[in-house]
């Protein structure tokens, strides 16, 4: 397994927990959800691109 | 001189660091092919452009199709598009509720401001291109961080920086614009541990001035000091190697502008003071914003040692991305080999960076001679005008307007009337400017095309 893998894997897990939190929030819950969403998703950004993959 | 802590071997760079060059022309060339995919299909501004260039995602099979297909935009594409589709304009990209944050260049009233959508990714993402080049020159986890330029606002000058340092788990103070240089000198005594500053060339040569009037050679006082990372203006190799003797410590150099979401490219281990007399190279990121330099007359890419445009495209940016924006900025291009370190980050030349058009940066504003000159002119009594920027005594910046009236103008009326040019000035540029009349034969006359200002900032940093 490639450096990054295991850590790809757990951040894509993340962010399909967090997109699904985002889904069923509150207006209040929504931009914390927001954040966590981008949050993750532009760290697994910077880990898939240090791997190789576009 | 203290050397911070080489990043070479990070674990997230050191891919990146191994590559062969065609390896990473070749990770670039997918990011880009997916960015366009993703432009074809969310973004109407993009998409139209692309169509009627013929620039279709499956033909963009290799860099060179990419330079060859994809046309350029500029300044005025956008302002035609916020214009036309107020206020964002087609080029947003993402639904207007998943903006978190808007940033706006800082053209001055009249010119136009193009206004960039941030989404929460965008915003990590612009937080990362600040934490990256601080890493890469010296600051980690811990380490106390004095930002000196001004948080907040409406650029991304404001609001990358804390993202920045709160990503890079440094204890930031963000002095910049809230604090006088004496009462930032009495923080940063009464703190005792420095690491790291950010700021402008010019705030470092003020606050090098105020260091030395207050009697304290900051290399004896803060022997912690890892780096000093600047940005924004130009700066002669003497004064740079000034700066680093009496600081104890790297002198540092990042480009960076809205465009690019943060910085794009930063010097590496050896500073801006490369093997004791050379200029140092600031490497591209490219990976996450692919910059060509290019000839502005032939659109072809500059060979090494020569200057071009720096052409810009977001990799990874959701929203009002850019796409081979022409950002008017000028750098001396050189492919990685040259620096020495080993990376495969193509370069371009630190202390150099310059404009294709005459804006000048005064005190962190983006300021254009036609503004000014239509406040001045804007006052008929005004025959003629010429203007300086300088560095003071005590290294500060300083403009000065000299301004001659017609000889109508009755003599009593003149000084109320230079206060009024004064304010319109700071009203239009942001920028407080000395106004002083003058005879008319004082100034020149202008036959073909008025030069109106100098820029005199690199002389004064020779002072010091």
């Amino acid at each position: 397994m490639s450096e990054f893998a295991r850590d790809i894997e757990t951040l894509r897990a993340m962010l399909k927990q967090a997109e699904s939190l985002l889904a069923r929030s509150d207006a209040l819950m929504r931009g914390q959800y927001m954040h966590l969403v981008g949050r993750i998703r532009s760290t697994l950004a910077i880990l898939e691109t240090a791997e190789g993959a576009p | 001189m203290s050397e911070p802590e080489s990043f070479r071997g990070t674990a997230s760079l050191r891919r990146l660091e191994s590559l062969s060059r065609a390896e990473l022309e070749a990770l670039i060339l997918g990011k880009l092919q997916r960015q366009i995919s993703r432009l074809w299909t969310n973004n109407p501004f993009y998409r139209e452009r692309l169509e009627k260039a013929g620039a279709t995602p499956e033909k963009i099979k290799s860099l060179d199709d990419f330079r060859k297909r994809v046309p350029l935009s500029a300044k005025a594409d956008f302002l035609a598009d916020q214009k036309a589709h107020p206020p964002f304009g087609r080029r947003l990209g993402v639904p207007r509720e998943e903006v978190v944050l808007v940033n706006l260049t800082g053209g001055t009233s009249g010119q136009g401001q193009e206004v960039y959508g941030r989404t929460n990714a965008d915003v990590a993402t612009q937080g990362y291109l600040h934490t990256l080049p601080w890493f890469m020159t010296g600051l980690r986890p811990g380490q106390m961080a004095f930002n000196c330029v001004p948080t907040g606002g409406l650029t991304t000058g404001g609001w990358g920086p804390p993202e920045g340092f709160r990503m890079a788990g440094a204890t930031a103070f963000h002095v910049g614009g809230v604090l006088s240089t004496e009462a930032k000198v009495e923080l940063m005594l009464r703190f005792g541990e420095m690491h790291y500053i950010y700021a402008s060339t010019n705030y470092i040569h003020t606050l090098s001035e105020a260091f030395r009037r207050a009697g304290i050679v900051p290399r004896e006082r803060f022997p912690m000091m890892k780096s000093i990372f600047t940005v924004a203006e130009g700066f002669p190799m003497e004064w740079a190697r000034g700066v680093e003797e009496f600081w104890g410590c790297r002198l540092h150099e990042g480009y960076g502008s809205t465009q690019g979401t943060g910085f794009v490219a930063c010097t590496c281990e050896k500073g801006v003071v490369r093997n004791d007399r050379e200029r140092g190279l600031m490497h591209m990121f490219e990976w996450i914003n692919y910059a060509e330099i290019v000839n502005p007359e032939t659109g072809e890419p500059a060979r090494e040692g020569e200057e071009g445009e720096i052409i810009l495209t977001n990799l990874d940016i959701e929203a009002s991305p850019v796409l081979r924006f022409s950002t008017r900025d000028r750098a001396r291009y050189f492919p990685w080999k040259a620096c020495g370190c080993g990376r495969p980050w193509d370069t371009m030349e630190a202390g150099t960076i310059g404009r294709y058009d005459d804006m000048l940066k005064i005190r962190g504003n983006n300021v254009w001679p036609l503004a000014i000159d239509t406040a001045v002119f804007g006052h008929p009594e005004v025959a003629e005008y010429v203007g300086r920027v300088f560095v003071d005594a005590e290294g500060r910046t300083e403009v000065e307007v000299k301004l001659a009236y017609k000889p109508e103008v009755a003599a009593e009326g003149r000084p109320s009337l230079t206060a009024r040019v004064r304010d319109a000035i700071k009203q239009r540029t942001n920028v407080a400017m000395q106004v002083i009349e003058v005879p008319r034969e004082a100034l020149p006359t202008f036959t073909y095309k008025a030069r109106r200002w100098t820029d005199e900032r690199q002389k004064g940093y020779g002072k010091g």
